[in-house]
């Protein structure tokens, strides 16, 4: 799958030498052990690389301005031109010596005319009321739903309000591109991607309507971003109980984060309780919910009397 | 107990593999299944490949991890029919077609007949032919 980044979650602090953050090096060996690739669009590469010139005209101004305080004070010294030893960081090598394959995207003509558009009429995922006419946001955007639609899904990281607003939720959803605000969030969703992180899809995934109905601000389609700590029970008729926290995104763009407990009798959802409920790390306004859901999750029959028979026939039973 | 398990022939024992205090037995279809005896009743935490009722687990890529009061013990590849600890400090052990794998050691065509456990594996060695340790539980089911 191909991940597209914003260059907010590129952003550093300072100008960098040898290599990225350590969480984005985290992100870029995690990528590359799903086999995933990065894309970096160009507007991204291009804010990336101007936001590193200030950082290196500061460096060669304080630099300079050593020598000319050592020249002040008569202090021996030998000059080296700032040019040759402060340098502009190669963010694609510096991704690159992460082992993961990157590749940067240029815009094509359709993605300006579209984003040119959108800009134009205020058009989602632009907001109806910015003053902002700004288009990179919107570039970024028609490229990573470009990807989407190419490879059936896509993942885009970015802080940007116009990346991860609700606005965008129907459009992104119909091309299965799966937003994320944070290099911590893209790290649990790969987790959810674990066998037991799909396991706890498949339970939420019948009783959603159940939630969206106890008055949880979550948008209609089913927006899991996270499922840590997860642990099931086994019964005679399949699980019987699973526990988690979960995180899921709300119709604004907010984490909800709370720990759940599922009973599950028989492949039916019976009960479904969560507590602890946090928005955005606030308390909502109840922080429990128990809810009866009664609804049938998919999962293969389990076969447990005929393997409990055979065991039993090891032992003459 | 009578039965043939990983390329050896168990005649007339109680336990043909104990691995730390499990037993460890294979049905007819060769799926594995796991006794706890450490305690004053046997306790099934896998019955034919499956996590068995009552047992904390969480499905992994290659199996499923064991739990017990949320710590987790061993992890079971059921495709390989590999037990590999996480806390319990025993070398892995995979019942192959033709042979028992313990940590490097592998145990090929043998008939143990008569003891309390056929196979024993242990935090510091494995042991052919030993007797039911008399702390364990009798296994039944």
């Amino acid at each position: 799958m191909k991940i597209i980044i914003n260059s907010d979650i590129l952003y550093h602090s300072c100008l960098i030498r040898d290599n990225l953050s350590e969480r984005l090096q985290k992100l870029f060996l995690e990528c590359k052990n799903k086999g995933h690739i990065i894309v970096l669009p160009l507007t991204t590469l291009l804010e990336f690389n101007k936001k590193q010139s200030e950082f290196i005209n500061k460096k060669i101004s304080e630099l300079e301005n050593a020598y000319k305080l050592l020249s002040c004070f008569n202090i021996p010294f030998t000059r080296v031109e700032p040019s040759e030893i402060i340098k502009e960081p190669d963010l694609i090598e510096l991704i690159k010596k992460c082992g993961i394959e990157v590749r940067v995207e240029k815009p094509t003509i359709d993605d300006f005319v579209e984003a040119h558009k959108r800009s134009c009429f205020r058009e989602c995922p632009h907001s109806l009321n910015e003053k902002s006419d700004e288009m990179r946001d919107l570039i970024i955007w028609m490229i990573a739903l470009r990807f989407a639609r190419q490879d059936r899904g896509a993942i885009l990281i970015s802080q940007d309000v116009v990346h991860v607003h609700a606005r965008g939720d129907d459009e992104a959803n119909s091309v299965g591109l799966v937003r994320f605000k944070s290099v911590e969030e893209v790290l649990e969703y790969f987790d959810i991607e674990t066998p037991a992180g799909i396991l706890i899809r498949q339970l939420i995934t019948p009783v959603w309507e159940d939630l969206l109905e106890s008055g949880l601000p979550l948008s209609k389609e089913i927006s899991l971003v996270g499922a840590m700590q997860p642990r099931f029970i086994q019964g005679t008729k399949g699980i019987s109980n699973a526990y988690c926290m979960i995180k899921l995104r709300t119709t604004d763009g907010k984490t909800l984060k709370a720990n759940i407990e599922m009973k599950i009798d028989n492949n039916v959802v019976k009960e479904l309780k969560l507590s602890d409920i946090l928005i955005d790390g606030k308390p909502w306004e109840k922080s429990y919910l128990a809810l009866m859901p009664n609804k049938l999750y998919s999962s293969e029959q389990d076969d447990y009397n005929e393997r409990i028979d055979s065991l039993k026939k090891l032992f003459g039973g | 107990m009578n039965l043939q398990m990983g390329g050896q022939i168990f005649r007339d024992v109680q336990v043909p593999l104990l691995w730390g205090s499990r037993a460890v037995l294979q049905d007819k279809l060769g799926r594995l299944s796991l006794i706890d005896i450490s305690g004053e009743t046997a306790k099934l935490e896998i019955i034919g490949d499956k996590p068995a009722p009552g047992i904390e687990f969480v499905p992994v890529i290659e199996g499923f991890k064991i739990f017990d009061s949320g710590r987790p013990l061993y992890v079971y590849n059921p495709k390989e029919k590999i037990l590999s600890s996480i806390d319990l400090g025993l070398p892995d052990c995979q019942i192959g077609q033709w042979e028992i794998r313990v940590g490097s050691n592998v145990i090929s065509g043998n008939v143990v007949e008569g003891f309390g456990v056929g196979i024993a594996v242990m935090k510091d060695g494995i042991a052919m032919g030993a007797p039911l340790p008399p702390s364990l539980a009798k296994l039944v089911i």
